[in-house]
């Protein structure tokens, strides 16, 4: 890991000067390359998010176009080939903008093989998705983290910026993929973890945009992900306060009727008044890779889990 | 980078604008409408829609627009922060036929207001007006909310290229407008935090004029 915050400021100093950046690419970021991977590889060997995504990349492998929502062309399997020489190429680059340049080639030969129409972003993430669970994945997943953490933000503004999103986008969607109601809203995980990147590289985020995603517990009302309201919640914060904020939101005539759970793909669980919900939140995250989702709700509901499986009750009203 | 470009003229800014909106109501041709006499040959191709900019002068005051398109499919809602954050202005398109793609917008302004607060200019354009007479969503109930936002309302049909230049046009007279008073309001003088809120970047027109002999610009 400190590993990885020298190389984060060895991009920023280069900034202002193409020629200084290049070189500090060079003496920083060529050695520690590979130990970035390294660590990163770790790190997520450890939180199981790269276990995850294989095992979705698979399961989503096996889909029809129709499934993943692919509307446009694909690339066939010689097109499929020269986007992976182009991942290769990026993976070995050590350079933030060399991995960017091989990124946007990538992009160019996808839009090449969705068959010549004009194409916007709601065709071309399906296709994207498509890519890259035929493409090695994991790689991947570490070039977008490695350009993401050490590009300015200031860089991420053009077209560059634009597919990093993009790509990282996808691969988001690729993990939380069937895990209970994606079709919903994203994982909590997931949600969390975009907020945290979110927070650390946005643009001067601490001087106008109030701080609303510190410490934000999302709380859906009666099932899960439904009418989601996002409460700011300290880590001290009571179950017992977050029900009158909750009664508050959701309006409520009878709040001492309802309480606030914690809703896994299997199981519902009342949150004792004195409980902490960040703890909780903390610790389910770790415990398990399932997602789960609290819910606001009435207490004697508590035996019956919903059983939507994977959830793929179509949306009845919009979130 | 640094603001301080002397009198109104011959400044630039750069402004980044996501466009939102349920699939099929239009979004990608609207942009592309307005965009496409502009495709720049630097794009990694002109057959996309998805990353579009264009430049413009308004009143002296040069605006790079970069036009950040987004999946509006269901499954990728949850996505919608990693697009919008940074952006100056939000285009939120419904089909004025289609009821449910008015809710939507509804949800997206709700975020927006919640992730960015008032800085971010909202417009809900209400596309297809072409097809008046299967109107699902009326003028004054999209108009009224609109208000109640703090968000401008406008009519286009990307089909007939109707009302886009307009949207585009005060769109960006807002978010100058926008850029300015923030800038004022951060004292307007010296240099080092002009750079940038939010993506703003306010560059001076000229090259740097070297005051000096320079010492260090050796390459």
């Amino acid at each position: 890991r400190t590993a990885w915050c020298q190389a984060g400021k060895g991009g920023r100093l280069g900034q202002g000067s193409s020629v200084v950046e290049a070189a500090l690419y060079k003496c920083v970021l060529k050695p520690l390359r590979d130990c970035i991977y390294a660590q990163l590889l770790d790190f997520h060997s450890r939180d199981g998010s790269l276990q995850k995504l294989r095992d979705h990349q698979l399961s989503m492998g096996r889909q029809s176009l129709a499934e993943l929502g692919v509307t446009a062309g694909v690339p066939d399997a010689p097109a499929l080939e020269r986007i992976q020489a182009r991942l290769l190429q990026m993976h070995q680059a050590y350079s933030p903008k060399k991995k960017e340049a091989q990124l946007l080639k990538a992009c160019k030969l996808i839009y090449e093989a969705m068959n010549h129409g004009v194409y916007g972003a709601d065709d071309f993430l399906p296709v994207l998705t498509y890519v890259l669970v035929k493409c090695d994945i994991v790689s991947v997943q570490l070039d977008v983290e490695y350009m993401m953490e050490l590009l300015e933000p200031s860089q991420l503004q053009g077209e560059g910026g634009y597919y990093l999103t993009t790509w990282f986008g996808a691969l988001y969607h690729i993990s939380n993929f069937q895990s209970a109601m994606v079709t919903r809203q994203i994982s909590i995980e997931a949600q969390d973890s975009i907020h945290r990147w979110q927070r650390r590289r946005t643009i001067h985020h601490n001087q106008h945009i109030p701080q609303v995603d510190c410490d934000i517990l999302y709380v859906s009302f009666q099932e899960p992900f439904a009418n989601q309201k996002a409460i700011p919640v300290p880590a001290h914060m009571t179950a017992a306060s977050v029900c009158v904020v909750c009664s508050k939101k959701y309006g409520v005539s009878n709040p001492e009727a309802y309480g606030l759970f914690l809703v896994t793909d299997s199981t519902s669980r009342l949150l004792a008044e004195d409980s902490r919900p960040q703890q909780t939140r903390s610790a389910s995250l770790k415990s398990h890779s399932a997602s789960c989702c609290f819910v606001y709700k009435l207490k004697g509901e508590e035996q019956e889990a919903p059983s939507e499986g994977d959830g793929l009750a179509p949306a009845q009203e919009p979130i | 980078m640094a603001g301080s470009g002397a009198g109104g003229g011959g400044r630039s800014f750069s402004f980044k604008v996501v466009l939102l909106g349920e699939g099929c109501v239009g979004k990608t041709s609207l942009v592309l409408r307005y965009c496409e006499n502009k495709f720049n040959d630097k794009h990694i191709t002109t057959l996309q829609a998805s990353f579009l900019t264009k430049k413009l002068n308004i009143g002296g005051k040069r605006v790079n627009l970069a036009i950040w398109d987004t999946a509006g499919q269901e499954r990728f809602h949850a996505l919608g922060p990693i697009y919008y954050r940074d952006s100056n202005g939000a285009i939120l398109v419904y089909d004025i036929t289609d009821e449910d793609s008015f809710q939507k917008v509804k949800n997206w302004v709700k975020e927006l207001r919640k992730m960015l607060g008032n800085e971010i200019c909202l417009c809900i354009v209400g596309n297809k007006i072409d097809l008046e007479k299967e109107r699902h969503v009326s003028v004054q109930e999209a108009e009224t909310y609109a208000e109640s936002v703090g968000a401008k309302h406008y009519h286009t049909s990307a089909k007939q290229n109707k009302g886009i230049e307009e949207l585009f046009l005060d769109l960006c007279k807002r978010m100058i407008e926008t850029a300015q008073v923030d800038e004022r309001a951060r004292g307007n003088g010296s240099s080092q935090s002009g750079t940038a809120r939010r993506g703003v970047q306010i560059i001076d027109d000229e090259p740097q004029v070297q005051s000096s002999g320079g010492c260090c610009s050796s390459g």
